[in-house]
């Protein structure tokens, strides 16, 4: 199997595809190599952000966030930066665990999580930093999570890759799984979807967004959003928010309400009576996130980001029923 | 810019081997095949930042360290960032934001590893790294935003290719960190947000 993952992409001439002629091999072989550099690269599923959040000796702290992979991944890579004299242990998902030192000039924690199958299900991933009860206080100045490249393939319904031998000059164009220049055309099955932001606190009542009032008021100020483009003449994307809610008892409900600056349009996603326990509600915003223009050198629509109808959201939350708090631990949008 | 003819995704492509088995091929299937992977290639770009501010005034990392001399604030990463087919990385685009309670200066920039020390302490902003303009503000607000562009400077990034670690290997990778600095009094300037993304380039 060689549904090798190329380091650099390629661009398919379409030119050469020209009714009447022959199209040369190296054409579709050049498809086969960017439908596995496609394929291959991991998408970023934690894009950074800064929590600031500081773990006292003898404390811990757990973080969850909402993603739905690509579903090619092996292995996805925690890097979390960290400051204090501190000796802390990383626990993933799994629950599988790894101690660090950290320094107070600021230590990259870099963990390494190796999965046990591959999954484009929507899921929830989470980490747990614990500080040592001898150490001083650690703080969280970074987190990310991003799925490693792949180096080749596999020829599955999963991986969708391209066996690029079979798109070598003079061999025959088939029509079979995984491979020829059909397999080309098969691969676009593969998902593609980015995750704009996932930013979270600390799942417990004492860190998480909390509020007891019936008016809105903002968790999450001007926050950057730019689409994916997909066909020719979107100006808009879609995005799915998910919020993680709670409340401290069984008759208080909240609302999360998202504000596109760009557009002055929202939307709001109730959580009705989610109880004490944790969950996700989600709400999609469909055609209204500005996506991508391809002619400008930023990607935003009139080039930057700070021009008068800013490209950003606002996130605020209130409590809509009920005398109890609502909690918010974590903000995920993802491309639907 | 994008490399696809049509700047889009071309719609009803079929992804059943049946549909294209003892079938003549079509020209214009095959144009639009071509041109969507051009198009998913060109927007495979990923958010590698995105931290916005939590209020209009409260918050961010501040330069406690060291007083009128740029510090390091927080870094993200280091990201194995996407290469194009001249085998430079996709550029960067950036955006950086914060306050202070006095003259003060915000950089963001995207460094290869082992780099940012020097590249984001220079008294002139090298071209990877955006500078604010001196600002002294207490509102949390986007104050520089662009892109930049890198060389390339390959680095064996270690990987495992199968489930449950089998298959350990390595890919040839650029390797980035983001970082984002200030200046200021000593505990004077707080950077409350940032934004960092891949673009395929012009």
């Amino acid at each position: 199997m060689t549904a090798t993952v190329p380091a650099a992409r390629t661009v398919v001439r379409e030119a050469d595809v020209v009714t009447g002629q022959a199209v040369r091999a190296r054409t579709w072989l050049d498809a086969g190599e960017l439908a596995n550099w496609c394929g291959g690269n991991g998408e970023v599923l934690v894009p950074a952000f800064s929590p600031n959040f500081a773990i006292t000796a003898g404390s811990a702290a757990t973080w969850y966030f909402r993603v739905t992979p690509p579903g090619r991944a092996v292995r996805r890579t925690w890097h979390l930066w960290l400051t204090g004299n501190a000796a802390v242990e990383f626990k993933d998902t799994a629950s599988a665990t790894q101690n660090y030192i950290i320094a107070d000039s600021g230590t990259l924690l870099i963990y390494r999580e190796d999965l046990t199958a591959k999954s484009a299900a929507l899921q929830t991933i989470n980490f747990t930093l614990t500080n040592a009860a001898s150490s001083a206080t650690v703080t969280v100045l970074g987190v990310t999570c991003f799925e490693a490249p792949r180096i080749t393939l596999d020829a599955t319904a999963a991986d969708l890759g391209v066996e690029l031998t079979t798109l070598q000059v003079r061999e025959p164009i088939e029509a079979r799984d995984y491979s020829s220049a059909v397999g080309v055309a098969l691969a676009l099955a593969s998902p593609q979807r980015r995750q704009y932001f996932n930013i979270a606190r600390p799942r417990t009542t004492a860190d998480a967004w909390s509020t007891q009032s019936g008016s809105f008021a903002s968790i999450l100020i001007e926050v950057p959003i730019l689409a994916r483009k997909l066909l020719p003449a979107d100006t808009t994307g879609n995005v799915r928010f998910a919020a993680y809610v709670s409340a401290s008892d069984g008759t208080t409900s909240g609302e999360i309400r998202i504000t596109n600056n760009a557009t002055a349009s929202t939307i709001t996603i109730a959580a009705t009576t989610p109880g004490t326990g944790w969950s996700w509600v989600t709400g999609d915003f469909s055609a209204d996130i500005l996506c991508e223009d391809l002619t400008q050198a930023t990607g935003w629509p009139s080039g930057a980001l700070l021009t008068s109808a800013s490209k950003t959201l606002t996130i605020a939350t209130r409590r809509s029923a009920g005398a109890g708090t609502f909690y918010v631990a974590s903000i995920a949008a993802v491309e639907y | 810019m994008s490399t696809s003819t049509l700047g889009g995704l071309v719609r009803g492509i079929s992804t059943t081997l049946a549909d294209y088995e003892a079938q003549a091929a079509r020209t214009s299937t095959w144009r639009a095949i071509a041109n969507n992977w051009n198009h998913i290639a060109d927007e495979r770009s990923r958010t590698l930042v995105c931290w916005a501010a939590q209020s209009t005034s409260t918050g961010g990392i501040t330069n406690s360290k060291i007083a009128n001399a740029w510090q390091r604030l927080v870094s993200f990463g280091p990201f194995p960032l996407l290469v194009t087919v001249d085998g430079r990385p996709y550029n960067v685009r950036l955006a950086v934001g914060g306050r202070s309670t006095a003259s003060a200066q915000l950089r963001i920039g995207v460094c290869i590893t082992g780099t940012a020390e020097t590249q984001m302490a220079l008294a002139t902003a090298p071209s990877n790294v955006l500078e604010t303009a001196s600002f002294n503000n207490a509102t949390n607000s986007w104050r520089v935003d662009g892109f930049v562009t890198l060389d390339p400077e390959f680095v064996d990034y270690a990987i495992v290719n199968g489930v449950s670690s089998a298959s350990p290997s390595s890919v040839a990778a650029v390797l980035v960190t983001v970082e984002v600095w200030g200046k200021a009094a000593s505990s004077s300037v707080y950077a409350t947000q940032a934004y960092a993304a891949e673009q395929v380039p012009l």
